[in-house]
């Protein structure tokens, strides 16, 4: 890539003052963000690793949960379940809390509200011992299924920012930060042809003062 | 807020056992049904089967690049995960980290 200096600037010493301040800020801006990426990342794979069991094993859950719910529609009928089914106490509510991982908000559930094991009010004489099964599996699910929801949130809202903060580092390794450095060499390079200029032209008045003396 | 969910027949009535009774039965109508819930503003997690979510993929996609909350899950229905199916999630990791770090087997 042709290093490419900003367009519009006047070469002159002011401008390289300028020009180096801007480049330590981008410089320092630059290792700030890529901290912050790096730890973003080891918190994503940390979650990511977490969620891929957790997947994993809720997949396993569904499935002996639904066998014991066919079953149990089997021996009861589908009507007698739906009905049995309206006579389980309410889950409850959850709330969300805001986390902070390094200046990003991360939403947080809150599972005080959550009955864990809700009680079941329909008649045990009626009905049998499939349904409660699959009752307590699908229940085992829910539970499971609330913690995979809170890291599929937290993972969300990680990825994004990741991606932010990369394009971030991208722009300025790859962009500023060289078209800084090319301006500043630009600019030296103007100032010292300048110098020798004036120099050159000094050196020459003199001779043809001198010159003229005689 | 609420627990809530956009099922088939089946999973409904699963779910009606676990205890989250505030549900959406589809039968044809996802759209509408998905429309109903997002209007609602009490609501923090959406469960969805797999099969529903395809059909509404588009708003779906719309929906979570948008809000933070509610937290939209995909679930399996009766029939298993959809083997084709892209995961939501795998795929947010594969754009932030540049590779795919989930193997399934």
């Amino acid at each position: 890539m042709p290093e490419q200096k900003i367009e519009g600037i006047n070469p002159t010493r002011m401008e390289l003052l300028e020009i180096r301040k801007k480049l330590t800020l981008a410089e320092k801006g630059h290792k700030l963000l890529e901290e912050k990426r790096d730890a973003l990342v080891e918190k994503f794979f940390g979650i990511i690793d977490k969620r891929t069991k957790l997947y994993k094993q809720i997949n396993i859950k569904f499935k002996e949960a639904f066998s014991d719910l066919i079953q149990s529609q089997m021996i009861l009928g589908e009507n007698k379940v739906i009905d049995n089914s309206n006579l389980i106490e309410n889950i409850g509510e959850i709330s969300f809390e805001n986390d902070n991982i390094m200046g990003v908000k991360i939403p947080k559930m809150n599972k005080d509200n959550i009955n864990q094991n809700v009680k079941t009010l329909y008649s045990f004489s009626d009905t049998c011992s499939k349904l409660d099964d699959s009752q307590r599996k699908f229940n085992d699910v829910l539970i499971n299924l609330l913690e995979l929801s809170d890291m599929e949130g937290k993972i969300k809202s990680l990825a994004i920012e990741i991606e932010k903060t990369k394009r971030r580092v991208n722009v300025l390794e790859n962009n500023l930060i060289p078209r800084l450095y090319a301006t500043q060499k630009y600019i030296e390079m103007q100032l010292e042809e300048r110098e020798r200029e004036d120099f050159f032209r000094r050196k020459r008045i003199k001779a043809i003062m001198e010159s003229k003396k005689e | 807020m609420i627990i809530t969910g956009l099922f088939d027949k089946d999973t409904a009535i699963g779910f009606h056992l676990a205890g989250v009774k505030d549900l959406y039965i589809t039968n044809g109508d996802v759209l509408k049904k998905w429309n109903k819930i997002t209007n609602r503003d009490d609501v923090g997690l959406i469960f969805i089967t797999e099969k529903n979510a395809d059909e509404i993929r588009n708003q779906l996609n719309e929906f979570r690049l948008r809000n933070t909350i509610p937290i939209v899950v995909e679930i399996p229905d009766k029939n298993g995960r959809i083997i084709a199916h892209i995961d939501y999630i795998s795929s947010l990791i594969k754009k932030a980290v540049g590779v795919e770090i989930i193997k399934d087997k």
